[in-house]
C-alpha cells in the first residue's frame, strides 16, 4: 500500500510518500491469534499429559514456538514501512521501526531505476539512490503498485 | 537527472530458476502446489496397487497371493499412503496453488517453510518404503501386521520396520504442521485489503479450519508414537499392563488424531465443492454463512468425539453414552452443509461438466455414508458393526466421495487454470463413469459381507463370504484401472488441448478467473479488487 | 425372531423391520445372484453356503434388541437417503441449461434462505433425538450387567491364535483352536475343536480380557463385542434363548492368523449343559489320574503325546516347523534354550517367560509338559535324546 502526501511547511514544500506491506493483522492481534493457538494445544496437551501421556509435552511445547516464529517473523515482513520525503534540496528515505536506517540522498544526483525480469519469473524490482548506492523501495508491493510508485517518484524529484 | 530501466539479468548474477534446482529449491507457491499434487498422484497409485492387490487376495477364500503379514502389511500401508501421501498432500497442493490466487497475495506467507514442507514428504515415503522393504532382508523382523491403528501390544511385537514407520509418522507429522501454519498465517494476514474474513472464499475457510484441526491434533499422534517407540526399545511401559501401563491410552491418543483427522480430509473437498457447485449451477451458493458456521461446529465437535472409534473398549456407561450422543450431532453441521449443496443446485441453470459430475456423486454419495455413520455411532448396534467389513464400506464411502472425488472435482475443475488447456470432456466423463461405478460395485457389497459377520483385516475367509468378495474385487480392478485414465488425461491436458479462457467456466467467480490461464510465475502484479 | 421378546417392548417400530425382515430368502438370493450377472461374471462356487444380507437371526435377548435398534435406525436411514435422492434428481433433471431454466438468482435471499440454517438443523435434531432416545435404552440394557447371584461366568481368554474358555462357576477351561481345511472343508475359518457349549435360560455373564494382544470376541448371534485387552477384564452378558450352533470370529487384528481365530457356541438346553459339565469333569479326573499315576513313559508314547499338543498348543507362535516367527516368536529348532539345560527348558515352560508373549504353561498337567518339552528336545533338528517324565516336572514346578 502505498500513501502519498504534499506537505507545505513554513520553510519548503515536503512531498512524503509512506510505503507499506499488506497486511490484515495488528501486532496486537498477531499476539492474540498466538495466544489463542498457544491456549488450544496447550488445553490438549496438559488433558493428555494428565492421563499420562507426558510425552505429548515436548511435541507440542515444540509446535508452540514454531507457530510463534512463524507469525512473529511474517508480521516483521507485513510491518515493513518506508516514508520516504522529497523535499527541494534533498531525499530522506525511512525505515521507522529501525533506527538509524534514515538515508540521505541528495536530490540533484538521485536515480529511480527499476529491474525489470523479462522472463517473468521475478517481481520487478524499484530502487532509488546516487552515487553507486541504492536502496530498495517496495520490496513487498505488487508490481502495478510499484509501477505507480515509480512513476509518481519521478514526478516528485524531476517535477520540483 | 535521468531515470534508468534496467534487465534483470544486468542487474542480479542468478537468471531464471531451471532445471532440478527450480523445483528442488522452489519457493513459489504454484510449483510446490505442483509438486505437492504431482507426489499426491504417484501416491495415489502406489496407495491403489497395493489395494487391488489386497482385493485380488480377497477374490477368492483361501490363501493364494500373500502371506497374512504381507496382507495386513498391505493393509497398513494401503492407509497411510492414502491418507498421507494421496489425500492430504493433494489437498495441500490445491491450498498452495489457489490460496493466493484466491486471496490476492503475491505467494504464502513463509515461502521457504513452505519448500521444506513439501521436502520432507519425499523422504518420509522412503521411510514409509524403507519399513515395507525391510523385513524381505534376513534379519528385517517380521512385517507390519498391525493396520494403521498401529495398536499396541501388537506393535510391541513387530520388527524394525515399525520403527522406520513411526519415524515415517513423525516425518509426515511435522510436514503437515509446517504447512497447517503457513496456510493460517497466509490465510489472517495477507488476505488483499478490503477482503473480510467473512468474504473469503470457502476453499480458503475449509482450510483455515483444517489447518487448525492439524495444529491440533498432530503433536498428540507424535506424542502417542514416541511413547511407543520407548516402549518398544527404552524399557517404558505407557502401554504395557504388566508395567503398570495401559494399552488403552494409545488407542485415546490414536483416535484423537484419527478422527478430526477425517475432518482434515474432508473439509478442503467441501471447500472445493462450494465452489464447483456455484459455478455449474451458476448462481451463488446457498449459504455461505451457515457453511462457515457449520465447519466451525464440525471441527469443534469432531474434536471432543474420537472415542466413537472404541466402543469396544470397555468404557463406563456415561462415558459411551457422551460419546454417541456427540456423534450423532455431528450429524446437524453435517446435514446443513449437504443441505447448503442441495439448495445451491436448487433453481439453477446447471450443466454437467466433469467436476460438477463429480460434486452430484459426492451430494449423494456421501450423503449415503454420512447416513451408515449415524448407524455406526449408535453404540448397542456398533457392538455388532464393530471392526467388520461394514465399517470398511462405510469408511470408503464417506472418504471416497467426501475425500478423493472432492479433489477429483477441483483437479478437473481447476486444470484449465493450472495448465492453460482444457482437458479432453468426453474423458473426463468416462473417467467419471468408470470411477464412480466401479467404486459402488466395491464397497456396497461390503455392508452386507459385515453384517453377514466377516471380520475386516483377515487375509482368509469362509465360503459363505465367497459371493459378495468376488463383486467387490471385480469391481474393484475397474475402479483401480480407472485411474489410469485420469493419468492419461492429466499427461494430455498440461501437453496441450484446447486454450483456456482466463475465466474457463462460465458460472465461475473469484479472484483466480481473473488472472491468466496459466497464470504468469508471479501473480496479482495488478491489485485485485474485492467486490 | 425371537417373538417371546417382541411382545416386551412396545416401543419397537415394525415397519422398517417387516420392511426388510419380509424378503423371503429367495428374492435375496436373486438380487444377489442379478447383481453378479451385471458385473459379467459367471462364478460357480462348488460349495454353495449360506449367506445372508443382514445380521443372522438373534439368539439372546439383547442381541434382539440390538437388532431391532440396527433395523430402526436403517429404516430412517433409508427413509432420508430416498428423501434426499429424490429431490436431487428432481433438481438435476428440471433445473438444467440444456432445458432453458434460468438460474434463481435471489433463492439464496429468499425467507428460506434466511431461516434455513435454523430449519435444517432443527429437523436433523429431531431425527438424531430419535435415534439417540431409542438407542440410550437399549443401551442401558447392554451396558448393565445384570448383578444377579446365580448368574454364569465365563472367562474369555484371547491367545495369539486361539480361546480359552474357563468356566469360573464349573471349573472346567476349554481350549478352542481352529481346525484345518482339510477337516473343517465348508466351517473352515467358522469350525473348532472345543466349542464354547452355553445352556439357554441362564444369564450369562462374559469376561473378556487377553495374554497377549488385543482381540475381540464376536459371534453376530449374540451381539457381544467387547475387546480382550491384556490387563483389563471386560464384561458383557447374554441369555440365550434357542438351541443352536452359532459361529462368530475374532473382530479385532491380532497379529498373523488374525483369521483363524473363530469362535463357536453350541447353545444347548440346561439338562445337555449339565450333562455336557459332567462329561469334561470325568475327563479331567481321568487326564489327572494319568498324568500323576506313577508311571515311566517311554520315549516313543511321549513323542506321540508331545507332537499332537505341540501342534496345538505351540506351533502357532513357534510354528510346526519349530522355526518360529522371529523376532517376536523364536526359533526352538536347535536353539539354546532346547538343546541345553532341561530345568531351564521345564522353566520357562511352567513360568512362561515376562515381557514376551511367551505365557505360564503351569496349568497344563506334568504328563502334558512332560511330553511337550520332550518333544521339543528330540523333534527337527534337536536330537538330544531327552526323556522327561511326568516326575521330573512335578519336581520343577
Amino acid at each position: 500500500m502505498v500513501r502519498s502526501d504534499v506537505q507545505i511547511g513554513s520553510r519548503s514544500t515536503q512531498t512524503v510518500f509512506v510505503v507499506e506491506s499488506n497486511r490484515n493483522l495488528s501486532w496486537r492481534q498477531s499476539k492474540w491469534l498466538f495466544l489463542f493457538l498457544a491456549g488450544c494445544i496447550g488445553i490438549v496437551s496438559f488433558y493428555f499429559a494428565s492421563l499420562g501421556a507426558w510425552l505429548v509435552l515436548p511435541f507440542t511445547g515444540l509446535e508452540i514456538l514454531i507457530i510463534g516464529g512463524a507469525i512473529y517473523a511474517q508480521s516483521c515482513c507485513a510491518h515493513r514501512k518506508q516514508i520516504i520525503r522529497i523535499d527541494q534540496s534533498q531525499i530522506e528515505v525511512d525505515e521507522p521501526p529501525r533506527r538509524n536506517a534514515l538515508k540521505i540522498f541528495p536530490k540533484a544526483w538521485s536515480k529511480v531505476v527499476q529491474i525489470h525480469d523479462n522472463q517473468g519469473w521475478y517481481p520487478s524490482r524499484l530502487l532509488i539512490g546516487s552515487h553507486g548506492e541504492f536502496i530498495e523501495i517496495g520490496k513487498y508491493l505488487i508490481d502495478d503498485e510499484r509501477e505507480q510508485l515509480a512513476h509518481q517518484l519521478r514526478c516528485a524529484i524531476e517535477g520540483a | 537527472m535521468s531515470t534508468t530501466t534496467l534487465t534483470h539479468d544486468e542487474a542480479h548474477d542468478h537468471g531464471a530458476p531451471k532445471g532440478w534446482r527450480r523445483w528442488l529449491f522452489s519457493t513459489n507457491h504454484k510449483d510446490i502446489g505442483t509438486l505437492y499434487l504431482l507426489f499426491a498422484l504417484i501416491m495415489l497409485f502406489v496407495g491403489g496397487a497395493s489395494a487391488m492387490l489386497i482385493r485380488m487376495e480377497l477374490f477368492q477364500p483361501g490363501i493364494q497371493l500373500l502371506d497374512p503379514d504381507l496382507y495386513n502389511n498391505l493393509v497398513t500401508n494401503h492407509a497411510l499412503i492414502m491418507i498421507f501421501g494421496a489425500v492430504m498432500p493433494a489437498a495441500a497442493g490445491l491450498a498452495n496453488w489457489m490460496i493466493p490466487m484466491m486471496i490476492g497475495a503475491p505467494d504464502m506467507a513463509l515461502p521457504r517453510m513452505n519448500n521444506l514442507s513439501f521436502w520432507i514428504l519425499p523422504a518420509a515415503a522412503t521411510m514409509l518404503l524403507l519399513s515395507f522393504v525391510v523385513p524381505f532382508f534376513p534379519g528385517g523382523g517380521t512385517q507390519i501386521n498391525t493396520g494403521w491403528t498401529i495398536y499396541p501390544p501388537l506393535s510391541v511385537q513387530v520388527g524394525m520396520s515399525m520403527d522406520f514407520l513411526i519415524f515415517a509418522i513423525h516425518l509426515l507429522g511435522i510436514s503437515s504442521v509446517l504447512a497447517s501454519i503457513n496456510i493460517i498465517v497466509t490465510l489472517l494476514n495477507m488476505r488483499a485489503p478490503g477482503m473480510k474474513m467473512l468474504k473469503m472464499p470457502m476453499f480458503c475457510w475449509t482450510w483455515l479450519v483444517t489447518a487448525f484441526l492439524l495444529i491440533l491434533v498432530v503433536p498428540v499422534l507424535a506424542g502417542g508414537v514416541t511413547m511407543l517407540l520407548f516402549d518398544r526399545h527404552f524399557g517404558t511401559s505407557f502401554f504395557d499392563a504388566a508395567g503398570g501401563g495401559d494399552p488403552v491410552l494409545f488407542q485415546h491418543l490414536f483416535w484423537f488424531f484419527g478422527h478430526p483427522e477425517v475432518y482434515i480430509l474432508l473439509l478442503p473437498s467441501i471447500g472445493v465443492l462450494s465452489h464447483v457447485i456455484p459455478a455449474f449451477s451458476r448462481k451463488p451458493l446457498f449459504g455461505y454463512n451457515s457453511m462457515v458456521g457449520a465447519m466451525i461446529a464440525v471441527a469443534t465437535i469432531g474434536m471432543v468425539v474420537w472415542a466413537h472409534h472404541q466402543y469396544t473398549i470397555g468404557m463406563s456407561l456415561g462415558a459411551v453414552t457422551y460419546f454417541m450422543i456427540g456423534t450423532i450431532l455431528i450429524s446437524i453441521p453435517v446435514g446443513l452443509m449437504i443441505f447448503n449443496f442441495i439448495a445451491t443446485m436448487w433453481r439453477g441453470a446447471m450443466t454437467f461438466e466433469t467436476p460438477m459430475l463429480f460434486a452430484v456423486g459426492i451430494v449423494l454419495m456421501f450423503t449415503f455414508g454420512g447416513l451408515s455413520g449415524v448407524m455406526l455411532a449408535v453404540v448397542p448396534a456398533d457392538m455388532q458393526y464393530h471392526d467388520s467389513m461394514f465399517v470398511v464400506a462405510h469408511f470408503h464411502y464417506v472418504l471416497m466421495p467426501g475425500a478423493v472425488f472432492g479433489l477429483f472435482a477441483g483437479v478437473f475443475y481447476w486444470l484449465p487454470k493450472w495448465t492453460g488447456h482444457m482437458y479432453d470432456e468426453k474423458l473426463g466423463k468416462l473417467f467419471f463413469w468408470t470411477n464412480v461405478i466401479g467404486f459402488n460395485i466395491t464397497f456396497f457389497p461390503q455392508h452386507f459381507l459385515g453384517l453377514a459377520g466377516m471380520p475386516r483385516r483377515i487375509v482368509d475367509y469362509n465360503v459363505m463370504f465367497t459371493e459378495f468378495n468376488v463383486i467387490s474385487s471385480v469391481g474393484a480392478m475397474v475402479f483401480g484401472l480407472s485411474h489410469l485414465l485420469l493419468l492419461y488425461i492429466v499427461i494430455k491436458t498440461i501437453r496441450g488441448g484446447k486454450k483456456a479462457e482466463s475465466r474457463a467456466w462460465e458460472g465461475a467467480k473469484g479472484l483466480e478467473w481473473e488472472l491468466d490461464s496459466p497464470p504468469a510465475f508471479h501473480t496479482w502484479t495488478v491489485a485485485p479488487q474485492i467486490k | 425372531m425371537s417373538h417371546t421378546n417382541k411382545s416386551k417392548r412396545p416401543y419397537l417400530p415394525s415397519r422398517p423391520r417387516a420392511l426388510l425382515a419380509s424378503l423371503p430368502p429367495l428374492d435375496r438370493r436373486m438380487i444377489v445372484s442379478s447383481g453378479l450377472l451385471l458385473t459379467g461374471l459367471l462364478f460357480h462356487s462348488q460349495a454353495r453356503a449360506e449367506y445372508g444380507l443382514n445380521f443372522p437371526e438373534p439368539a439372546a435377548g439383547v442381541a434382539q434388541e440390538i437388532y431391532d435398534i440396527h433395523m430402526l435406525t436403517m429404516g430412517i436411514a433409508t427413509v432420508l437417503l430416498i428423501i434426499v435422492f429424490a429431490i436431487v434428481f428432481y433438481s438435476l433433471y428440471f433445473h438444467r441449461k440444456s432445458r432453458g431454466y434460468h438460474a434463481d438468482q435471489n433463492f439464496h435471499t429468499s425467507w428460506f434462505g434466511h431461516w434455513s440454517w435454523v430449519i435444517v438443523p432443527v429437523m436433523v435434531l429431531g431425527v438424531d433425538l430419535t435415534i439417540a432416545g431409542k438407542a440410550d435404552i437399549v443401551l442401558k440394557k447392554v451396558w448393565d450387567v445384570p448383578k444377579e447371584e446365580n448368574i454364569m461366568d465365563v472367562k474369555v481368554t484371547g491367545h495369539q491364535w486361539w480361546w480359552e474358555f474357563d468356566y469360573l462357576d464349573h471349573n472346567i477351561k476349554v481350549e478352542s483352536r481352529y481346525i484345518p481345511e482339510e477337516q473343517s472343508g465348508d466351517l473352515y475359518l467358522r469350525e473348532v475343536d472345543n466349542p464354547l457349549v452355553l445352556p439357554t435360560g441362564v444369564k450369562i455373564r462374559f469376561l473378556h480380557t487377553s495374554a497377549d494382544v488385543l482381540h475381540a470376541f464376536w459371534v453376530p448371534e449374540l451381539a457381544v463385542k467387547k475387546d480382550a485387552i491384556p490387563g483389563y477384564i471386560t464384561e458383557t452378558w447374554a441369555e440365550l434363548n434357542r438351541e443352536g450352533i452359532f459361529r462368530g470370529q475374532c473382530a479385532e487384528l491380532c497379529g498373523t492368523w488374525h483369521s483363524r481365530m473363530p469362535i463357536v457356541v453350541e447353545s444347548v438346553s440346561q439338562d445337555k449343559f449339565a450333562a455336557w459339565v459332567d462329561g469334561q469333569k470325568a475327563i479331567k479326573v481321568a487326564a489327572a489320574a494319568e498324568a500323576s499315576a506313577d508311571k515311566t513313559w517311554s520315549m516313543d508314547e511321549l513323542m506321540t503325546k508331545g507332537k499332537t499338543l505341540y501342534e496345538t498348543k505351540c506351533a502357532a507362535c513357534h510354528q510346526v516347523t519349530g522355526l518360529g516367527l522371529p523376532p517376536a516368536f523364536p526359533p526352538l529348532n536347535g536353539s539354546v534354550l532346547t538343546t541345553g539345560p532341561i530345568a531351564d527348558h521345564l522353566n520357562i515352560v511352567i513360568n512362561g517367560k515376562e515381557g514376551t508373549a511367551m505365557q505360564p504353561w503351569g496349568t497344563l498337567n506334568d504328563l502334558e509338559i512332560a511330553a511337550i518339552v520332550t518333544y521339543e528336545r528330540n523333534a527337527w533338528d534337536n536330537k538330544t535324546g531327552d526323556v522327561v517324565q511326568p516326575a521330573d516336572v512335578k519336581q520343577a514346578r
